[in-house]
């Protein structure tokens, strides 16, 4: 009898340490499970985006779902009819691809990885809305968006003021990502006109030392208003009107200085995009 | 023979330690994928398993308010578009509307991906998101809830709502009237009258209500503002006119007009507050809706049926604006 319970024993341990040694199995982790659906149809746009982002490493979101807006903005998609051509024309013919000739360094490494085509203006939070673009919005590393794209019409002016917009947003990308040139928010320390600058001209802006009365707001547009004074003007006017005060000369030299390091001269980017357009839009 | 019991005890101890450390796995990731991948089969199939479309009664937040406004949807789910029919005007565009069934936190999520009628209203501040939470999907509903309240910081989730298949096809949108040419024109009844008088009764027995209404067509530098800023007319394509109410022609409010209804429309973003918000609100308050939709037109143009429908599709109130000599 002693022998029987000793073996039972025996067994039921042995039974024990063979069944603890058997492993669970491991939960299958994958990466299907996601906002987007999968294995969904595709039209015209999505297979441009793709090409887009086969090319310049960028994706165009054209539609927003809870990964691609947080629920503390309130911007909503811009209408297909629109972003297709948009996408095209705007973010493919006019931004990426002259850039990706001209500044090849610049495309490599400083265009984001997403973009947004926002149908009206970009807001943040369910009252007011904003304007066509949003530094918030941009104000991250790898992604940019853009308002005012069911605006879009296949205009040269509308299209030739919008990349300014567009330079804009994105130098507050970079200004995210590098911080601005080093001693430039002290030139015009003080001298900012926080939301005065509603009440400011152009004009009295430049006396001042800032390019626009929105670039007086503070130095984060003063320095994205610099970029878009440079993709919007001649070089000569530029240089011009930052003659008229010593600290927006000094303010301009630091925005060059700080593009050209990074592989772009705006000033031949503006001379390259007044030719891309009238080829665009003849 | 203790040695025996001793092992016994240390079996018996082992044992209830091994049973504590086993857990039944509440859920596996390939089967979870799987079942929303039947769950948003099942959905596309139920959406496009409907020859005369579906319709959404969207509640407005204000319980004070009786009506909800229809949308009607027919769904093409081999391209993944989507036709609508509503009092907003924008939903006669022509340009494709996109929607997506996919997968998201706790539920499958129709989102009308692209701009149109839902982004439009949701930016107008009538319905809180452009993507919705399934909640259930029945044979003939399909409970969705917007997945934002369509306030900074509130919590998720709107006003629950139902998509109900249509049975048979509603009409209410298919026959345009043009209401600017009849409330606005020189040679309307509307602003040849004396007096506009709008009668509205309620069938869960509230008392009827009357408003005297004057119609006064905008200035185009108004027009211009408005066209290209808020959203209600620019996104919806909501024609904006104002309209003066019980005679006080100095206190007057927006009133935007569709093919076939008239709204008012509060709007908190813009000022000043008594055009935007103040009367709008009161003219509400007062109707006990914010729209009506036009059931027909007299012949003589001085007489406009009109309607609303609860979140249910009943209709709830019925009235005559009218002109009078």
């Amino acid at each position: 009898m002693k022998q029987v319970i000793k073996l039972s024993v025996i067994t039921a341990l042995i039974s024990l340490i063979c069944f603890s040694c058997v492993k669970d199995k491991q939960p299958a982790i994958n990466d299907t499970i996601d906002y987007f659906p999968r294995g969904a149809l595709r039209n015209g746009l999505d297979s441009l985006i793709d090409t887009i982002q086969q090319k310049y490493g960028l994706r165009v979101i054209y539609k927003f779902e809870p990964r691609v807006i947080d629920p503390t903005t309130f911007f909503v998609p811009a209408k297909y009819d629109k972003a297709k051509p948009y996408t095209k024309i705007v973010v493919e013919k006019m931004w990426l691809e002259p850039i990706s000739i001209y500044a090849p360094e610049f495309s490599k490494h400083q265009i984001p990885i997403e973009f947004l085509t926002v149908g009206t203006g970009i807001h943040f939070n369910s009252l007011n809305s904003g304007p066509a673009a949003g530094a918030g919005l941009n104000a991250q590393y790898y992604r940019l968006g853009m308002g005012d794209v069911d605006n879009y019409a296949l205009d040269r002016g509308w299209i030739r003021d919008h990349i300014c917009t567009v330079y804009h947003e994105h130098a507050h990308q970079l200004d995210q990502k590098f911080g601005r040139p080093v001693g430039y928010d002290q030139v015009s320390q003080g001298t900012y006109y926080d939301l005065q600058f509603q009440y400011k001209t152009d004009e009295q802006a430049n006396q001042d030392g800032f390019f626009t009365a929105y670039g007086g707001y503070l130095p984060e547009e003063d320095f994205a208003t610099t970029v878009e004074t440079m993709i919007r003007l001649p070089k000569s006017e530029v240089l011009r009107i930052a003659a008229i005060n010593p600290k927006l000369e000094k303010k301009y030299k630091m925005v060059n200085a700080f593009y050209l390091s990074k592989g772009i001269d705006l000033h031949l980017m503006k001379v390259k995009l007044d030719s891309t357009v009238m080829a665009l839009v003849p | 023979m203790k040695t025996t019991y001793q092992l016994l005890i240390a079996l018996a101890m082992v044992t209830s330690m091994v049973g504590c450390t086993k857990y039944e796995k509440d859920f596996n990731l390939d089967e979870l994928s799987a079942k929303q991948d039947r769950l948003n089969t099942q959905i596309l199939q139920r959406l496009a398993d409907a020859p005369n479309g579906w319709v959404i009664y969207v509640p407005n937040p204000d319980t004070a308010v009786l009506s909800a406004t229809p949308i009607i949807l027919k769904f093409d789910t081999a391209s993944r578009t989507y036709t609508s029919k509503s009092p907003f005007p924008v939903s006669n565009a022509t340009t494709p509307t996109l929607f997506d069934v996919s997968s998201a936190t706790g539920a499958p999520l129709l989102s009308f991906a692209s701009g149109s009628v839902f982004s439009g209203w949701n930016e107008s501040g009538g319905i809180s998101d452009f993507f919705f939470k399934v909640l259930n999907v029945g044979q003939d509903t399909i409970d969705i809830q917007p997945y934002r309240k369509g306030q900074t910081y509130q919590s998720e989730g709107g006003i629950p709502m139902k998509m109900i298949r249509l049975k048979a096809p509603i009409t209410w949108f298919d026959n345009p009237f043009n209401l600017r040419s009849l409330l606005l024109s020189g040679a309307s009844p509307f602003q040849k009258s004396s007096i506009n008088v709008l009668q509205l009764t309620y069938q869960n027995g509230s008392a009827p209500s009357s408003l005297s209404m004057a119609f006064f067509a905008m200035g185009p530098d108004d027009l211009a503002f408005l066209n290209a800023y808020v959203p209600f007319n620019r996104d919806m394509k909501m024609y904006p006119a104002a309209v003066a109410v019980n005679g006080d022609p100095d206190y007057f409010s927006l009133y935007h007009l569709g093919n076939n209804s008239f709204f008012s429309h509060v709007d908190n973003g813009f000022s000043p507050g008594w055009l935007f918000i103040d009367l709008p609100r009161a003219i509400i308050k007062k109707l006990k809706t914010d729209h009506l939709i036009v059931r027909a037109v007299s012949n003589d143009r001085a007489k406009v049926t009109v309607f609303a429908v609860d979140k249910n599709g009943n209709e709830v109130i019925t009235g005559l604006l009218e002109a009078r000599p």
